[in-house]
């Protein structure tokens, strides 16, 4: 990584970040976090999900690696290509740090209404 | 999109950023003009010269050796050269991927209407944080 200073995440980058965090040290793959963010009152689409990802992992805010073994509920002759597998970086988690630190400094009244 | 060499992405950006303007400067001058033909062959032209260019900028990131995967009801290869005129491997791993989940990949009809309400918001998702970032207005990068 070339970039010294720590990545701003937008809204739906912090989201990922976040989930991806509390998954930790398990990786997730897209949907999974599509998934797990629609029991909060921001959720991420499926449609822009992997766009986003996308462009986290140029920022080196995530890593991704495939699947290395299909999940339990594939039986031999289902359809299965190996999924892309989504983990924060120590960069990821800096920024998200960033990010709540500079939340915390919002008086208050502003967070609550 | 990644691409191995540094300076040649530099390169290719720039490249990318003066195509945007002067597209954007002919279609207002077509404007001016009260041209639609004018602004119609500046966008096709744009259009083009994006999609091809992602896509030669990104051949090496889709490995065709290997045989494609079968997904239920999609025709796979039509699948891939959108994400390649898109530049976006994840796009393909993880839209195809999101069909091993029974919810989507169960039958022919619901994968299509999967990647049908997907892949729409991703090519627009796409090609609007690609104009931003050209064109310096993307504020988170």
């Amino acid at each position: 990584m070339k970039t010294t200073t720590t990545p701003k995440l937008s809204l739906n980058e912090a989201i990922i970040a976040h989930l991806l965090r509390a998954s930790s040290p398990q990786p997730l793959f897209g949907l999974e976090l599509v998934r797990r963010s629609s029991s909060g009152k921001l959720q991420l689409k499926k449609g822009t999900i992997y766009v986003t990802l996308e462009r986290m992992e140029k920022k080196g805010l995530v890593e991704s690696e495939l699947e290395t073994s299909p999940p339990p509920h594939i039986k031999e002759g289902d359809f299965y290509i190996p999924r892309r597998m989504y983990r924060l970086t120590p960069l990821g988690e800096r920024a998200l740090a960033t990010l709540e630190e500079a939340v915390a400094q919002i008086p208050g009244f502003l967070v609550r209404s | 999109m990644d691409v191995v060499n540094t300076s040649a992405g530099q390169a290719l950006e720039t490249l990318d950023r003066g195509v945007l303007l002067f597209s954007l400067g002919g279609i207002i001058y077509n404007c001016l003009l009260i041209s639609p033909a004018g602004v119609l062959l500046t966008l096709a032209a744009t259009l083009l010269y994006a999609l091809v260019r992602n896509r030669i900028a990104n051949l090496d990131h889709f490995d065709t050796d290997t045989p494609l995967p079968a997904p239920p009801g999609i025709n796979v290869r039509r699948f891939l050269l959108i994400c390649q005129w898109l530049g976006s491997r994840h796009l393909f791993d993880g839209l195809l991927g999101d069909l091993v989940d029974p919810e989507f990949g169960s039958t022919h009809a619901a994968a299509r209407r999967h990647l049908r309400r997907t892949l729409w918001p991703a090519i627009g998702q796409r090609a609007w944080r690609t104009a931003l970032a050209r064109l310096w207005l993307d504020r988170n990068t």
